[in-house]
């Protein structure tokens, strides 16, 4: 479904990402993992095309969107999320989801012209959010500011926002940092469930029982590399990542 | 012949005025519209100096930098790093009140008059028989061009200038790989207010002294910076050259007043056809 | 009668000075761009009225309303064509090439004497509905003019905050980033409400040449721009409201400094501690008080629309309830 050949990209001097490979295929879950400054996050904004790679490219359902903008690729399916959660701190969780699907109402003359139709809309889209905060049990904090919420409504919301834009395959970045136990596995519920109902997932988290518990295949970046893949228990037991998680120091200040 | 002449000595001093600004805008992310005042707070200090205190030009022009670029630090520290947490957006607009206050200080002490160094017409140099240029004006390009080099001898060789670079294109991945970002910025402050200073100094000395240098210079720093590419430093020093010759040499066909606009249609230009700016970006 | 007038001068300019601050608070305030053009867009709104509708030598003649749509228009163009060259990039260019057209219109309006009669300006101009007026109290009928306009200015912005429009808006504002994750072509709104916003400020640019009865390049230095801004800031980004009650109060408080008595020697210390002033105030709102006098209100969206809840989906206890309240 997503297949990533070669990728490359360097800030200065510094390599962040250099030659990377790897697939997601339909359904699946995987993990990305990786210390800090790994290229981690520089690797999802090369793939969701926030950022141009300086060398490799990214296909997705068997075309090459190395070359589309970023809302073009939305269209075709492919949302991310964002390691900081910051939405639309401003705008209170129900806006935060109802800005999502396009509407006949954001122009200047329809805002002004084509009242009825908007308000006809407005309610369509309405029950469809209150539909899905309800799922996600934020239904309650609807009308609370986005900065308000906790940092693991937050990430719910984040994943909520993302939905409503009717994704093939979600690229979630780090959605367990800052969630308590109890959430967290409410987190884990949320993704099962919805790869159940078709959905596939690319997961960035440095938290990695979650990682290991939902993942069905988990790359490791270090420096930039790709330095180990495989099953979660492969990874596990794997010598070099776990040196590259207990030497984390060593490694950076090089 | 003349106005070549006059070209390359103006955007000797763009240069100088806006490498600063390049270096905050890559590291600090915003726009410092205050850049502008600190030229002429360099410029009044080397006034105060040199025709108050009676302090030879040399010297006076040496201290004037060194206190401007501690100046320019110290309101960084005062206005800037507090709000820094508050975003972009913040910063910018605390920048433009910087500005007013200021203008406003240097204005209430100076006035409205129109001052100048009281330096004497140095002469030409012959060159064929030819007068082609002053010392002055020689001194001017001398001293632009060794700033440029020991910049450059900075940014390349040491480690401070290499972190410098890693931190201009990503500054958190440059703080986690192990870059001391705090001490950094105070170098970059340091270094780019001087040289506002440096710059304010030579523009009072070719032409006058007076209290709207700062904000006429200010957008013309911020259109060689936008031309040079974004905050890139060599691609920002081949800005300033080409819109400092173009000024000049412009006057000959368009009235002296159009000179600012000059700059500003280079920046139109750029936007349309090279958003990315005259350099290919990449390295600082 | 004399304090009246002077009053209603006083509220008229402060009128202008709202509808500029509203005018930026469509783009600046809720769309989040970094415009600092307006003086640029005023200028050219004024000059576009005074040629179209003074009589020869300077204008064409023609009536006054085809002079302020005029100013609407050219002012809209100009603005589609920095927004389309400035808008896609990062907004610091967008700030920059704003800046930069407000100086050249200002450069262009002193030098090209053929056009705009240079720095002497054009005098004794037009102003509506001046036939009809007593001369004496013609300030106190113009000031409600202003607030007439001022009002519908109000009413529009407004409308457009509460719409689903104002909501999209306020997203691209707070990320733009996420706005784009989310499938959203940024590019066309936002030069869509460039383009209105400037509009807007081009006539207002004709209120003030009413005011002013006179045109000059001197009126249009970038201190306008600047003004309008922390007008805005001090009122409250986002907030129609505080754009109009932040504009009154720096007006007043700029006016108010004019009548303090001081020998002329003193004249340029003045004139530093009020620059001094002005840009201590926007400093100490920005990191004090960064939501202004008044902070962005929010209304909810249940409300707004008349939205009820569905029954099977009203299952919850109390709390969330008396936020439906409409």
């Amino acid at each position: 479904m997503l297949l990533v050949n070669d990728i490359s990209k360097s800030f200065g001097g510094i390599q962040a990402v250099k030659d990377v490979n790897l697939e997601v295929k339909k359904g699946e879950i995987v993990g990305l993992i990786g210390p800090n400054g790994a290229g981690k996050t520089t690797l999802f904004n090369m793939i969701s095309l926030f950022l141009s790679s300086s060398k490799g490219g990214v296909q997705f359902l068997g075309e090459n969107i190395s070359r589309e903008t970023p809302e073009r690729v939305v269209e075709k399916g492919l949302l991310r999320t964002f390691q900081t959660p910051v939405g639309f701190p401003k705008l209170t969780v129900l806006e935060n989801l109802m800005v999502v699907p396009k509407q006949k109402g954001e122009g200047i003359f329809s805002t002004f012209l084509k009242r009825k139709s908007i308000v006809q809309h407005e309610r369509e889209n309405y029950y469809k959010v209150c539909a899905l905060l309800e799922q996600f049990n934020l239904f309650q904090k609807r009308n609370e500011l986005a900065e308000n919420l906790s940092a693991a409504e937050l990430k719910l919301l984040e994943l909520c926002r993302q939905l409503m834009a009717n994704p093939k395959i979600m690229l979630l970045d780090e959605p367990a940092s800052g969630v308590n136990p109890v959430m967290l596995d409410k987190m884990v519920e949320h993704i099962l469930r919805l790869r159940e109902e078709g959905m596939t997932f690319l997961v960035i988290d440095h938290n990695l029982g979650f990682i290991y518990r939902i993942c069905d295949r988990i790359y490791c970046l270090a420096n930039g590399e790709l330095i180990a893949s495989g099953t979660p228990e492969e990874i596990s037991n794997n010598e070099r990542v776990k040196s590259v998680y207990l030497g984390v120091n060593e490694n950076e200040s090089a | 012949m003349d106005y070549i002449v006059f070209g390359i000595v103006t955007g000797c001093i763009l240069i100088i005025a806006s490498i600063g600004f390049s270096m905050v805008w890559k590291t600090e992310n915003f726009l410092n519209i205050a850049h502008g005042q600190l030229l002429l707070i360099g410029a009044y200090f080397a006034y105060l100096f040199k025709e108050v205190l009676n302090i030879p030009f040399g010297l006076s022009l040496v201290s004037s930098v060194i206190l401007t670029a501690f100046v320019g630090l110290l309101l960084a520290k005062i206005f800037y790093f507090p709000v820094r947490k508050s975003g972009i957006l913040v910063l910018l607009f605390t920048s433009i009140g910087l500005s007013w206050v200021i203008y406003g200080i240097i204005q209430a002490i100076v006035g409205p008059d129109i001052r100048t160094y009281g330096l004497e017409t140095s002469r030409m140099i012959e060159l064929l028989g030819k007068q082609i240029i002053s010392y002055q004006e020689l001194f001017i390009i001398i001293l632009s061009l060794s700033c440029v080099m020991a910049l450059h001898f900075i940014l390349t060789k040491t480690k401070n200038g290499k972190g410098f670079r890693a931190m201009a294109e990503n500054r958190d991945l440059a703080q986690i790989r192990g870059i001391n970002s705090k001490k950094l910025s105070d170098y970059v402050w340091l270094i780019s207010s001087g040289l506002a200073g440096l710059a304010g100094i030579l523009l009072a000395m070719t032409g006058t002294l007076n209290m709207e240098l700062g904000w006429q210079q200010i957008l013309i720093i911020m259109s060689v910076a936008i031309v040079g590419g974004m905050g890139n430093l060599y691609g920002t020093m081949l800005a300033a050259l080409i819109i400092g010759l173009s000024m000049d040499i412009s006057t000959i066909i368009v009235p002296t007043s159009y000179r600012t606009a000059i700059a500003f249609i280079f920046v139109i230009l750029v936007l349309l056809i090279r958003p990315q700016g005259l350099s290919k970006g990449g390295t600082a | 009668m004399e304090a009246l007038v002077f009053i209603s001068g006083l509220v008229a300019l402060g009128g202008i000075y709202a509808m500029l601050a509203i005018s930026l608070n469509v783009n600046g305030g809720m769309l989040g761009l970094w415009d600092l053009g307006v003086v640029g867009y005023f200028a050219l709104g004024a000059y576009s009225y005074t040629l179209i509708s003074t009589d020869a030598p300077y204008g064409l003649g023609l009536p006054m309303v085809i002079g302020v749509i005029a100013s609407a228009v050219i002012t809209g163009l100009l603005s589609l064509f920095i927004g389309f060259t400035a808008l896609r990039l990062r907004s610091e260019y967008l700030l920059i090439t704003t800046f930069a057209f407000a100086e050249i219109i200002r450069i262009v309006a002193t030098n090209e004497d053929w056009l705009t009669n240079g720095n002497v300006g054009i005098f004794g101009l037009e102003k509506p509905f001046q036939e009809v007026i007593p001369g004496s109290i013609y300030m106190v009928f113009f000031a409600g003019l202003v607030l007439a306009a001022l009002g519908g200015y109000y009413f529009f912005a407004q409308r457009l905050a509460d719409s689903p429009m104002g909501r999209y808006m306020r997203a691209i504002r707070e990320n733009e980033q996420v706005t784009q994750s989310i499938g959203k072509e940024i590019f066309k709104t936002k030069l869509k409400v460039f383009v209105l916003s400037s509009s807007m400020v081009g006539v207002v640019g004709c209120f003030y040449v009413w005011y002013m009865s006179i045109i000059a390049p001197n009126m249009f230095y970038s201190t306008v721009t600047f003004t309008v801004w922390t007008a805005l800031v001090l009122g409250g980004i986002g907030n129609n409201k505080g754009a109009i009650i932040g504009a009154f109060v720096l007006i007043f408080v700029q006016e108010a400094t004019r009548f303090i008595p001081v020998p002329t020697e003193y004249s340029t210390l003045l004139a530093g501690i009020r620059q001094l002033i002005s840009g201590m105030l926007l400093i100490l709102v920005l990191r004090f008080l960064p939501q202004g006098f008044i902070a962005e209100k929010f209304k909810s969206v249940e409300r707004l629309f008349n939205l009820e809840l569905k029954n099977s989906i009203v299952n919850e206890p109390d709390g969330g309830r008396r936020n439906v309240a409409g």
